[in-house]
């Protein structure tokens, strides 16, 4: 489409000895009254030896703007005034007034040699100039297009959309996303969503098949992504201006563990209507060992504890174990593990000898003991004794589907535990080229409390270091939001090769990381409204400022309005529930008939059990794994045996 | 007690003062006294313009010019000036703001041509530029030569300003002034135009003397004296005319912000004397600072001379260095 | 209370073609004889209670002289000690295939044992405020196993069972060697119950503090050899059966003496050795045993020793140590074939695996690369390609 060019200039470069155009910053003045603002992108050409066309064309972005009139001082307008301001407004003449912008250059063309802006005019930018000044052509148009439609840039009454490269925000040539704005304007959430709705449309065929995953870490933000949300005329003309239909996520797959009970779920999305499609997260003992590091280094980096944590799942779990004290042991749940601890306790006391077991010192192991019954206690519905009877559905993730992990109600050492199991699963996954897709977008809130940029060394923090260097080589790509990216480890920022602002905070925006942005640009930042961000992309020279439309997801607060959670049921009506999503056939008071006096623990690992096996008859496969009763019978009254004759023949 | 003086005249009834006279700086051509006829009195009088009600045009066309030079060649000891004047008329409509209704500028080369070498006079010939002759008796002497050719470039300069007012003045809307930069009674039009009115600001020629230059010249700031009408002297027309205080002199010169208005000689021009007083007194506002004659330069002047010096040729000017806008704070 | 915890008596057992002078098979009177001072020690003890966890037949129709046998033993238990409840379950062992084969074991509840052959049953024991749920084999191979949980009522639980907990299983002994019910730890719930008694492992094992196999009373299993190492390695005092106080699960191990004993003799290493060599080492390791070989159960293992150096054994001598052992197996394991590569090679020459395996060993890796996996791997492709080679030239 040829764009008919507005031929009017806004206004002219100009350049003073104290404010000279360079090639990579000019200044322009415009009338008093014009359409551009902060974030605009202007057009300049160098007038060239016939009337317009010749010289070089420079693109900007409009950083900062300036107005000024002659007053020599303020204390002139007062003096004018006669020290009354309501005079001032009197004055028969208006003094002249200028409107000065300071640009920052996109790009110049040619390229080569580089050279200060000319001063020549100034326009607003068309579509195809916007694509230009973002060097957008190397990669939305050609044989194999790579643009993922980020948001609409916004001013002069254009909207033009504007693309990320999709080799660039999932790898491999950079990756990594990372958003930082003010909690509460739900601007990141709603960022991420519309984002990953624009990837899943637009990630190119060539690249192959990619999905999320994301960790739900507070209230029900991310509950409600396959329920459609109000869109008003505005959003979904944004949507058709960038190419993305306007529609729920189709795949979603919810998982999260159960609340103590181990039979409710712990989540948000627990509405009669919608809890059927949530899949439970049940981990057993020998998965949280193998995390266990997690537990330990939240407050200290302890070699030691990692050391016997390594020995307990190499050499005790699942093994017969002698604990030196005459004791052996199989250790496979955590009651197990306590046994072993109180042995190895008492073993100790009684013996006398020395505070080292087996080359490992009582404290190590008390803390140990601690740690791990704190994560058996505190996330009692996460973790069971009856190993991994559900997870997520590792070598089987499917092309555009989002998994969501809710963990937003679960002790923040259970989070840890999830967070680091998962993203260490995903990547073993990617790395043998079984996960089921070819990338893999990691969602994670609350950057400032998981890679904080201070505090003591966490294995989370470690981990999203690890995954913000080298995930981009498997196609595991981190999407990270936090409030105050100065306070995030630099690693995981510095690292990513996209980041967008919301709103940001004025405190925030004051400290060093943000000293290359205008005062201006950052008066735009501390007051952006909902639904705009700033982009910074390695195509991009300069931060942009774009402009996208609601999710088409129903938003957390809407829906938990629209779909109340369920009041906790009761542990019969959970089991209930639970064999019914299995087996739609199943009436409830076979079941409840079934676990009457039953104890929980037999109840819910004969459920496990079911949901790990998914068998065609659920409630005959429940049945079987509860076993039949048994009834008592009392023996009955024997006479006592008297003597017999002798056997004639011994028979040996 | 050097300055003990000072202090003792002041005590005795001096009104202080702080005024290093121009004339310090070398010139001194203040004209003598011509005289003036009472109009609204028969001896001149003070009147306070605060009570008046300030006239409010609907729309005021300002004009003022500006002339430029530099020598730019000899031919032999005859100096070639290249001279520069222009003349603008900027608007101020309902909205406040200046905007430029009407300009013109010339280029001239002021010198004596027959004291030029025949390529010389042939160059010129041939670029086009108009010639301002000199005198044969100013042209012998390159200083006198040169302040020769100042007088002619003031000269086109007045003529390019009259020029411009008398078109400026046809199209004068009904509820429309102007205010020209300078005297109106050059101009048969001006003067005889009752919409127009001539500000001016320095004060070259007196018209009193004894108590009524006393009276005139420590007008209080916010009066005007009467209305007189100064004797003519060669072609000047018939002229009504006032002097009106915009700042309080006390603590600076007799002349600080001290303006003659001049404008069309009849009575109804005396009818309003204070409440065309009381509208330029408005004009204080905004200042023209940084311009060293603010205190009685009104802005409008001050911006159409910015607008002119703005769209002046660069190389004309001695000091290229002319920052438009200034951004001093 | 205490009881007596039995297990794997497996009457009837036969091997090896030795007779009793009465003309019996020598082993089948050895377990019997086992069983019998079994007997003589529990009428010492007097346990409350006693149960028999399976395989009390070594097969579904036992010798009649087996049969009578466990009638004589059983009615001198009930008249020895009257108060003392006796339950036995049916193992996989004596457990018939078809129901209408019926079963022998029910002969017994004449002599008031509490016999359980198909179904599970939990049986009260008001006098010793004890519950014994008994779980025969059959019940554990039916689609919907009975749930291995105590009952509210009875102070005391006890569950006695047959079948074999996956994890204890010997790597060496695969699966279908058992034909027993197979079990997991939470099947048993032994946290729940105040004893499990185990049949169906016949090395002496605890699965829990309070759930035990108490293992056979004779070596009645094909693979003696591997329960000799197993004891050997656990220092397991033998067979014999357990004693449990009740509450607390004290358990006191009974050794019940062997007939005979077990002599695996200390292998020989025939590598470069001639016959005569050989038979010479032979000689020796027999003189040296202790106890003598006469009577025994011997074993002697003889690796890399070609078919012709074995033809040329003294085997004369080798009868004789036949004659004078209840059975002496001389095991003569011939040299491991290994593939040649290169020729002229000083030394021993590698095979192509081992050269592989050494070059990866010592290969620079990255640092987060597992070295033995990726050894393992290595060899594995090197494997598959030498397979598909062979494949292709056959």
């Amino acid at each position: 489409m040829i764009q008919t060019r507005d031929p009017e200039p806004i206004g002219r470069v100009v350049a003073t000895e104290l404010k000279p155009a360079t090639p990579h910053q000019f200044h322009f003045w415009t009338a008093n009254e014009t359409t551009i603002g902060i974030g605009a992108i202007v057009r300049v050409e160098e007038p060239g030896p016939g009337k317009r066309e010749g010289g070089r064309v420079v693109y900007g972005v409009v950083t900062d703007g300036f107005a000024y009139s002659d007053l020599a001082t303020p204390l002139h307008d007062v003096v004018s005034a006669e020290g009354d301001p309501a005079r001032a407004a009197e004055s028969p003449s208006v003094r002249q007034e200028i409107r000065l912008w300071t640009a920052a250059v996109l790009r110049q063309q040619p390229e080569e040699p580089l050279q200060p802006v000319p001063l020549g005019a100034v326009y607003v930018a068309s579509d195809a100039d916007v694509a230009q000044a973002l060097r957008m052509d190397a990669y939305v148009s050609g044989a194999q297009p790579s643009g993922i439609p980020v948001g609409l840039y916004t001013a002069a009454g254009l909207e033009a959309p504007v693309y990320l490269d999709a080799d660039f925000l999932l790898g491999p040539e950079a990756a990594h996303l990372n958003i930082s704005g003010v909690s509460g304007l739900a601007t990141k959430t709603s960022a991420v969503e519309f984002l990953l709705a624009s990837i899943f449309e637009h990630f190119p065929a060539h690249k192959g098949r990619v999905a999320a995953l994301c960790f739900n870490v507070k209230g029900p933000d991310l509950c409600f992504l396959d329920r459609p949300g109000t869109l008003d005329d505005a959003d979904r003309r944004r949507y058709e201006r960038l190419g993305i239909v306007p529609q729920p996520f189709q795949r979603v797959r919810y998982y999260a563990p159960f609340k103590a009970d181990g039979v409710n779920l712990n989540t948000l999305r627990t509405h009669p209507d919608l809890v059927g499609d949530v899949e439970p997260l049940v981990w057993g003992l020998s998965e949280v060992l193998d995390f266990a590091e997690v537990l330990l280094n939240r407050d200290d980096i302890d070699a030691k504890a990692d050391a016997f944590i390594d020995f307990l799942s190499d050499r005790v779990l699942n093994k017969e174990f002698d604990d030196g004290f005459g004791g052996g042991h199989r250790v496979q749940t955590f009651a197990d593990l306590d046994g072993l601890f109180r042995a190895i306790f008492d073993g100790l006391e009684l013996s006398g000898r020395s505070d080292m077991w087996r080359t490992h010192h009582i404290a190590t192991i008390r803390k140990v003991r601690n740690r791990l019954s704190n994560i058996s206690t505190r996330c009692k519905g996460l973790v069971t004794d009856d190993g991994p009877s559900s997870d997520l559905p590792w070598g089987g993730f499917e092309d555009r589907t989002v998994y969501v992990v809710d963990v937003a109600n679960v002790d923040p050492l259970g989070q840890d535990l999830v967070f680091a199991r998962v993203v260490s699963k995903l990547r073993e996954h990617l790395e043998r080229r079984d996960l089921g897709v070819e990338a893999v977008v990691v969602f994670v809130d609350e950057l400032n409390k998981y890679a904080p940029g201070d505090g003591p060394e966490t294995y989370v923090r470690k981990m999203l270091l690890d995954i913000s260097e080298r995930g981009r080589y498997l196609g595991l790509v981190l999407f990270a939001a936090e409030q105050f990216r100065s306070q995030v480890h630099r690693r995981v920022v510095g690292n990513a090769g996209t980041t967008l602002f919301g709103r940001m905070d004025a405190d925030e925006l004051a400290t060093p990381g943000y000293h290359v942005l205008s005062p201006a640009v950052k008066i735009k930042l501390a007051t952006l409204p909902i639904g705009e961000l700033m982009v910074r992309h390695p195509h991009f020279t300069q931060p942009i400022f774009v402009r996208f439309p609601r999710p088409a997801v129903l938003r957390g607060r809407d829906g938990v309005e629209r779909f109340p959670p369920a009041a906790d049921l009761s542990f019969e009506d959970a089991v209930v529930r639970q064999l019914a999503r299995l087996d739609r056939r199943i009436r409830p008071n076979q079941v409840k008939d079934l676990i009457a006096e039953r104890r929980p623990d037999d109840v819910r690992r004969a459920l496990a059990a079911v949901r790990r096996t998914r068998p065609d008859d659920a409630l005959a496969y429940f049945r079987r794994m509860l076993g039949a009763r048994v009834a008592p019978a009392t023996a009955p009254a024997r006479e006592a045996v008297p003597p017999l004759n002798p056997i004639s023949e011994e028979p040996y | 007690m050097p300055s003990s003086w000072v202090d003792a005249i002041l005590a005795a009834g001096a009104v202080p003062a702080s005024y290093v006279p121009d004339a310090s700086a070398g010139r001194t051509d203040l004209e003598g006294f011509t005289g003036a006829d009472g109009v609204e009195d028969d001896e001149l009088r003070t009147y306070c313009v605060a009570d008046a009600r300030p006239l409010a045009p609907g729309a005021v066309a300002f004009l003022d010019g500006i002339e430029q030079w530099r020598v730019v060649g000899y031919g032999g000891v005859t100096p070639i000036v290249r001279g520069y004047v222009a003349a603008a008329v900027r608007r101020r409509g309902p909205d406040r703001r200046l905007r430029t209704a009407g300009e013109v500028s010339r280029e001239l080369a002021i010198t004596r041509l027959d004291a030029l070498a025949e390529p010389l006079r042939r160059a010129l010939a041939e670029s086009g530029v108009a010639v301002v002759e000199l005198a044969e008796e100013d042209a012998g002497q390159p200083t006198r030569a040169i302040q020769a050719a100042r007088r002619e470039l003031e000269r086109a300069r007045l003529a390019e300003e009259r020029g411009l007012a008398e078109r400026c003045l046809a199209e004068l809307g009904p509820d429309e002034w102007l205010v020209v930069d300078g005297v109106l009674s050059d101009s048969a039009a001006l003067s005889a135009h009752r919409r127009a009115i001539g500000v001016i600001k320095s004060h070259g020629a007196q018209y009193f003397e004894g108590a009524e230059l006393e009276r005139a010249l420590t007008l209080p700031a916010g009066h005007r004296t009467s209305v007189f009408q100064p004797r003519s002297r060669g072609a000047r027309r018939a002229i009504y005319s006032w002097y009106l205080r915009l700042w309080p002199w006390e603590g600076n010169d007799l002349l600080y912000g001290l303006l003659r208005v001049e404008a069309h000689a009849d009575a109804a021009t005396v009818a309003r004397a204070s409440a065309l007083s009381a509208w330029l007194m408005r004009e204080r506002s905004p200042l023209s600072t940084p311009d060293a004659r603010w205190d009685r330069l009104l802005y409008p002047i001050h911006d159409v001379e910015t607008y002119l010096r703005s769209r002046a040729p660069r190389d004309v000017l001695s000091h290229p260095a002319s920052r438009l806008p200034r951004t001093g704070s | 209370m205490k009881l007596a915890h039995l297990a794997d008596l497996h009457l009837g057992f036969r091997q090896y073609d030795r007779q009793t002078p009465r003309g019996g098979n020598q082993r089948e009177a050895d377990v019997a004889e086992a069983f019998r001072r079994t007997v003589d020690d529990l009428l010492v003890q007097r346990p409350d209670l006693i149960v028999v966890a399976g395989d009390v037949f070594h097969s579904v129709r036992p010798t009649n002289p087996a049969i009578l046998f466990l009638f004589q033993q059983l009615h001198r238990l009930r008249a020895g000690l009257t108060d003392a409840p006796i339950v036995v379950i049916a193992g996989n062992h004596d457990t018939p295939r078809s129901a209408e084969t019926g079963t022998i074991l029910k002969l017994y509840e004449a002599l008031g044992v509490h016999v359980v052959a198909d179904q599970a049953r939990r049986i009260s024991f008001p006098q010793l405020d004890c519950a014994v749920l008994a779980v025969p084999h059959q019940a554990l191979m039916q689609a919907e196993r009975p749930a291995l949980r105590p009952e509210r009522g009875a102070a005391h639980n006890i569950l006695v069972l047959h079948g074999v907990l996956e994890d204890i299983i010997d790597p060496e002994w695969s699966v279908s060697d058992y034909g027993s019910a197979r079990l997991t730890r939470a099947d048993l719930a032994a946290a729940q119950w105040d004893y499990v008694a185990l049949g169906g492992y016949h090395v002496l094992h605890d699965v829990a503090a309070n759930a035990w196999y108490a293992g056979s009373l004779e070596y009645v299993n094909p693979r003696a050899w591997v329960q000799v190492r197993e004891e050997a390695s656990r220092n397991v005092p033998g067979k014999g059966y357990l004693l449990v106080d009740v509450p607390g699960a004290h358990t006191t191990f009974r050794p019940v003496a062997g007939a005979r004993k077990h002599l695996d003799l200390p292998p020989i290493h025939g590598a470069g050795l001639t016959a005569r060599q050989l038979d010479e080492q032979i000689a020796q390791r027999v003189a040296g045993s202790k106890p003598a070989i006469d009577d025994q159960v011997v074993r002697l293992i003889v690796y890399d020793v070609a078919a012709a150096t074995a033809r040329d054994l003294d085997h004369p001598a080798i009868r004789q140590y036949k004659a004078r052992a209840l059975n002496f197996h001389l095991d003569v394991r011939r040299p491991e074939p290994q593939r040649v590569v290169g020729v002229g090679a000083p030394g021993r020459r590698q095979t192509l695996p081992d050269t592989l395996r050494e070059f990866l060993g010592r290969r620079p890796l990255d640092a987060d690369l597992d070295r033995d996996e990726f050894v393992r791997l290595g060899v594995e492709y090197l494997d598959r390609v030498g397979g598909e080679g062979a494949e292709a030239s056959a």
